[in-house]
């Protein structure tokens, strides 16, 4: 039986890095993300321990469905982009863009259900200053929205004319974005 | 950049059932209809629902399991881990 030193890695000339699938790169920035979101998921749950009256009735006020929606619509958006390379890998440009703009539409309709939720609370009176449950609310998922609106504009622009490394990198990212929205509903939304 | 195998359609559309059907399972496990507390069996529960996702996001959707190498615990192990230290700080 082969063992993995003579298996056929997929990226050849990148030393340690070279056993990654799709761009090497991008697996360094979903590591950097995850360092970045973990530790502020960490930070949220050690200042919770010094406030747990108020974390609790403010993670009351949240609209849990409308995460859970959002969940169910940024997993079905990225079910859309894996589609995208399997189109692409057989040379299939209409559907491999037609799952993309799925995709970017999907990232749209997150967007307008995350709008919505701020715009209840900003109506509420609630701000990044009211309280320390609301700092990391609004800065977690103001952080991660921002990659949402940086992932549609991806995937427009390789929807343009897709090859299979440029559908596999941008849709690695969503995927990306996908995983921490994922672990953020858990921790923002439910934990309590 | 070499390309192997990708998961197939089929594959893709039970991955994405299954997510759909965890989502449900932290619904659950994460009382969205009531702020009455979560009790530690719940949590470990909502835990253990949200790492499977992550699992299944980054071996099917980003392709981790046919990675050469340890990349597969790499990842898994960075999410794991702060799912886990989240878990213990709220059982305080």
């Amino acid at each position: 039986m082969a063992g993995p030193t003579s298996q056929r890695l997929p990226n050849e000339d990148w030393g340690p890095l070279a056993g990654l699938p799709g761009n090497p790169i991008m697996w360094v920035l979903i590591g950097s993300e995850l360092a970045v979101f973990g530790a502020a998921f960490v930070a949220f749950g050690v200042a919770r321990l010094g406030e747990p009256g108020v974390f609790a009735e403010a993670q009351g006020s949240l609209d849990r469905l409308a995460g859970a929606l959002n969940t169910m619509v940024l997993l079905t958006s990225g079910f859309c982009a894996a589609l995208a390379v399997r189109f692409s890998a057989r040379n299939r440009p209409n559907p491999t863009r037609a799952a993309l703009v799925a995709a970017s539409l999907l990232g749209l309709v997150f967007l307008g259900v995350k709008s919505l939720e701020y715009a209840d609370k900003i109506d509420a009176g609630v701000s990044v200053e009211t309280n320390t449950f609301f700092m990391f609310y609004y800065l977690t998922t103001g952080f991660h929205a921002l990659h949402v609106v940086f992932g549609i504009v991806l995937l427009a622009i390789v929807a343009v004319r897709p090859t299979l490394e440029s559908v596999i990198t941008v849709t690695a990212f969503w995927h990306m974005v996908d995983l921490i929205w994922v672990v953020l509903f858990a921790v923002i939304y439910l934990v309590r | 950049m070499e390309q192997g195998d990708f998961p197939s359609i089929k594959t893709l559309v039970m991955v994405w059932l299954v997510l759909i059907g965890l989502t449900l399972g932290t619904m659950f496990a994460g009382r969205v209809s009531t702020n009455e507390a979560v009790g530690p069996v719940l949590l470990a529960l909502l835990f253990a629902v949200t790492f499977l996702k992550t699992n299944l996001i980054l071996g099917y959707f980003l392709d981790l399991r046919s990675a050469v190498g340890p990349w597969g615990r790499v990842f898994n192990g960075m999410v794991l881990s702060v799912l886990a230290v989240v878990f213990v700080l709220y059982l305080f």
